[in-house]
């Protein structure tokens, strides 16, 4: 197998992947959860798709099992981003509102800053991010703290400060 | 083979990474991911495939080369609004962590989110980057871009079982 039919096939077996755990674990799992699940399986089965195809060739190349990965961990990564924007952006919250999707819905939750702070506390708890102690909210895991510091790194290098007082 | 495309299409990148620096701190382009869209979707991969083809590679490489150029990109690009903007979600995680051992009140994180600031700066990155426009009567219309996004954002989570996101 090329590896180009073995990257064009990463998608739609993402998807099939996402689809039966979003099935399966919900709402045990937080939408998040599944998603970055359904990522890592699908790179597991792109990795063995590669190693078994190079078995049946006879030839190993290392090179070529580093670019399949690689690849398809950005295409997972961009699958990552473009679904948490159907999650969680307020940006296409308002897009839908303004298209009149779910118009009275999208616009209390959109409006209500008490809503767009207790569905993000709500989705920061299930991803296991922060926790509630005594009424007081903690943090509770190091990888959007993380996120967030290498993106703040990135905004003082491009200069970005100014646009971001102004949300 | 594989290893050229792994090496250009990451030293490319790296290239339009450092092009992307100086450009945005003196230019910072008023349609940001339209001008990201052009530096790394379009300009960076047609400098690799030019560059690949004079040192006399074949196409098959250069292809390889270009899509793994193309997929750096997108994450890229995907990543951008999340530092363009301020995300509640990080802002949150970041405020919760600043208050340490002893943590922070529902009603410490609610004074320092302004209500307006969470709406009025997104709708007016839609009409910056094109997705809505404002009419003569001053209501919003999505534009056709943000017509197929939401379609496309719509199809994904009904594939998944999942409802509409909260935002």
């Amino acid at each position: 197998m090329e590896a180009w039919q073995l990257l064009a096939g990463f998608p739609p077996a993402l998807l099939g992947v996402h689809a039966t755990f979003s099935r399966f674990f919900r709402p045990r799992l937080s939408n998040q959860m599944i998603t970055l699940a359904a990522i890592g399986a699908s790179l597991a089965l792109a990795l063995a798709g590669e190693l078994a195809s190079q078995r049946r060739s006879g030839a190993l190349d290392g090179a070529r099992a580093a670019y399949v990965l690689l690849s398809a961990g950005c295409a997972g990564y961009c699958y990552f981003h473009f679904f948490n924007m159907t999650e969680t952006s307020r940006r296409i919250k308002l897009l839908r509102m303004m298209s009149g999707i779910g118009r009275e819905e999208a616009a209390k939750t959109v409006y209500d800053l008490d809503d767009i702070l207790k569905v993000r506390l709500a989705r920061l708890t299930a991803m296991k991010q922060i926790r509630l102690e005594k009424g007081r909210y903690l943090l509770a895991g190091r990888t959007l703290y993380v996120g967030y510091a290498v993106l703040e790194r990135l905004k003082r290098i491009l200069a970005l400060e100014e646009t971001n007082l102004r949300s | 083979m594989f290893a050229h495309a792994l090496l250009w299409g990451l030293l490319l990148f790296g290239a339009a990474f450092l092009c992307h620096i100086p450009l945005w701190r003196i230019l910072k382009p008023k349609r940001q991911i339209l001008g990201l869209v052009m530096l790394f979707g379009m300009v960076a991969p047609a400098v690799l495939a030019a560059g690949l083809a004079q040192a006399g590679h074949s196409s098959v490489e250069i292809a390889y080369a270009v899509l793994l150029l193309l997929l750096l990109s997108s994450s890229y690009i995907l990543s951008y609004p999340a530092m363009q903007a301020k995300a509640p979600s990080l802002e949150m995680v970041k405020r919760i962590a600043q208050g340490g051992p002893a943590g922070i009140t529902y009603e410490d994180l609610r004074a320092h989110f302004a209500k307006q600031d969470l709406i009025s700066c997104r709708q007016q990155d839609l009409l910056t980057e094109g997705l809505v426009r404002q009419g003569p009567d001053g209501g919003f219309h999505i534009t056709l871009p943000a017509k197929a996004v939401l379609y496309v954002m719509r199809l994904l989570r009904r594939i998944l079982g999942l409802p509409e996101g909260e935002g």
